[in-house]
């Protein structure tokens, strides 16, 4: 063959198809690598954890809510996450970040709950707002905070 | 319990068509999607590009489909870390996104409503400025008055499997003159200085054509969540191995039938003409295939435009869900506004280009190089929230902006040359 088209070939094979198979390769081995603790610290990773949309039974607890997201994860279930602050916490910039990042998530507005911080947690509760505003939904003044 | 075995003769169960499934549901989803991806530009360009320049520029239509296959692979990420467009929405340049991709789909939508109008009035033997109104009224009340999207959609995918019979005459052709597949590899593949006047513009309507961004937001607003990305990724790598094989098809088909007695295509006569080999069956198979595919196209767009019109109106507490979306009123309003902007396109094209049915293709060569003006801009976003994935990866990023880069040069080249 003629050198001229082996190196349009290659050029094709370079520019074309290497890039795709390239990015297979890292989707699969990071989906492999589940248990990978890049970019855990990040604020914006609350945005990816998967959460179940099914009810689950919280009376009935099972050895992997008292895993964490780590053992969550390593277990491949979706971890119930609540977020439970006072106002003192909602101070800081960086959780009141976190807290609408969460609520936010899906950018759909969450039916969130309010709850103390010394109540139960009723099921399926993901909600999240300082005890003193307990009659606006949490998204609310989270957001009002923020603003 | 275990199961009882049923004994079968081991030959038999090798030669079982059943072995075959697994193969079948890769190759079936992958064919499909290049047929249905498939619409009145790709036919137009590819068919013109067939005989205007032989087999000299299918490297172009290679190279562009296997980069929107990267692109489409970076937006899938992106749409399963973060749902519909609302990663964008939060981005101050929305507005740009925005109106970079309406252009690109308000000229994809008239080049598709032009395309059907002057195929179908080519053999109704009416002006086809009227069919185009009549085109775009039925689009319209189909698009809005559809209770499932998915049913109509179905219906529309499978005539476009017409579409196939491209592959099928190539291969047949292929198969009778063996001699000429080193032809074509060599022309292909061989870097050769080209000289031609036009020869930038009709690569810019190439990539144009080949790369539409609406179908990279498509993607992005019907990719499910929880989708495996490695499923996604080997369907995308089988859709751009059909899209290859079907869009050379035409080119090729284009090559053997006009180049070599130097018709240059131009009106809907010389797309059909491409499929000779057909007989009587040419043209309904044609106006078949490339209507049904062009009014998916013009679906898709509509949803597109709706998708983006409504994730920048909606308030906070709207879900951004396709059913939703589609049940809203913003539905009527965006594909109504797409459709009368598309008319309005229209009427400007029939006082450049006249009513006559031979400017087909060059409509729709211009309206591809339109298509590719903007079509980077969606990239850009793309690449952008790609670096803030799970998955990212910086040679991936790195070649990402490269190719990214390489859009925006072959529109600044294409234009210059």
């Amino acid at each position: 063959m003629d050198a001229n088209i082996l190196l349009g070939l290659g050029l094709y094979t370079i520019i074309g198809v290497a890039p795709l198979v390239y990015n297979y390769y890292v989707v699969n081995k990071k989906h492999a690598n589940k248990k990978t603790t890049e970019n855990t610290n990040r604020l914006a990773n609350v945005n990816r954890v998967p959460v179940s949309p099914r009810p689950v039974n919280r009376d009935a607890p099972s050895p992997r809510y008292s895993m964490g997201l780590g053992g969550a994860l390593k277990a491949r279930t979706p971890p119930i996450i609540v977020l439970v602050l006072n106002n003192k916490n909602l101070e800081d910039p960086e959780i009141r970040r976190l807290v609408i990042t969460y609520l936010m998530r899906d950018n759909e507005r969450r039916e969130a709950t309010v709850v103390e911080q010394d109540k139960p947690l009723e099921l399926g509760v993901k909600g999240i707002a300082p005890p003193t505003e307990i009659h606006a939904t949490s998204i609310d003044s989270a957001l009002a905070v923020e603003a | 319990m275990r199961r009882q075995r049923r004994y079968t003769l081991p030959v038999l169960t090798q030669l079982s068509l059943w072995r075959l499934k697994p193969l079948l549901f890769l190759i079936g989803p992958g064919f499909i999607s290049a047929c249905s991806g498939l619409e009145i530009t790709n036919i137009g360009v590819f068919t013109y590009i067939g005989s205007a320049y032989g087999y000299r520029l299918f490297w172009s239509i290679l190279i562009s489909a296997a980069m929107l296959a990267f692109l489409q692979q970076l937006a899938s990420i992106v749409a399963v870390e973060s749902p519909g467009l609302s990663w964008a929405r939060r981005s101050r340049y929305y507005l740009l996104l925005a109106s970079g991709l309406m252009l690109a789909n308000i000229a994809t939508l008239t080049a598709n409503i032009v395309g059907i109008s002057i195929i179908l009035s080519s053999l109704l033997h009416v002006n086809w400025v009227y069919v185009a109104v009549l085109v775009s009224t039925i689009v319209y009340s189909m698009s809005i008055s559809a209770k499932s999207y998915s049913e109509v959609n179905k219906l529309l995918t499978t005539l476009t499997l017409l579409l196939g019979s491209y592959i099928a005459l190539s291969i047949i052709y292929l198969y009778e003159n063996p001699h000429i597949i080193s032809d074509i590899v060599a022309q292909t593949f061989t870097i050769t200085p080209l000289h031609e006047n036009s020869i930038g513009l009709d690569v810019v309507a190439v990539f144009g054509a080949a790369a539409a961004p609406y179908a990279l937001i498509l993607e992005m607003i019907t990719l499910p969540r929880d989708k495996d990305l490695r499923e996604e990724f080997a369907s995308i790598g089988l859709g751009l191995v059909f899209t290859s094989l079907i869009s050379i098809s035409i080119g090729l088909l284009a090559a053997v039938t006009l180049y070599p007695k130097g018709i240059v295509a131009k009106g809907p006569e010389d797309l059909v003409r491409v499929l000779g080999m057909l007989g009587v069956f040419a043209k309904p198979l044609f106006i078949i295939g490339a209507t049904a595919s062009s009014i998916l196209a013009i679906m898709a767009i509509l949803l597109v435009n709706t998708y983006v019109l409504y994730e920048y109106r909606r308030g906070e507490n709207w879900s951004s869900n396709i059913e939703v979306v589609l049940r809203s009123p913003i539905h009527r309003e965006a594909s109504l506004m797409s459709v009368l902007t598309s008319i309005a396109g229209l009427l400007v094209l029939v006082i450049v280009f006249g009513s006559s049915y031979d400017r087909l293709v060059d409509i729709i060569r211009y309206l591809s190089v339109i298509i590719n003006l903007t079509a980077w801009i969606p990239g850009v976003f793309i690449v952008y929230m790609y670096r803030r994935t799970r998955y990212y990866s910086k040679i991936t990023a790195i070649v990402a902006y490269v190719i990214v880069g390489v859009l925006i040069m072959v529109n600044l080249l294409g234009i210059l040359w």
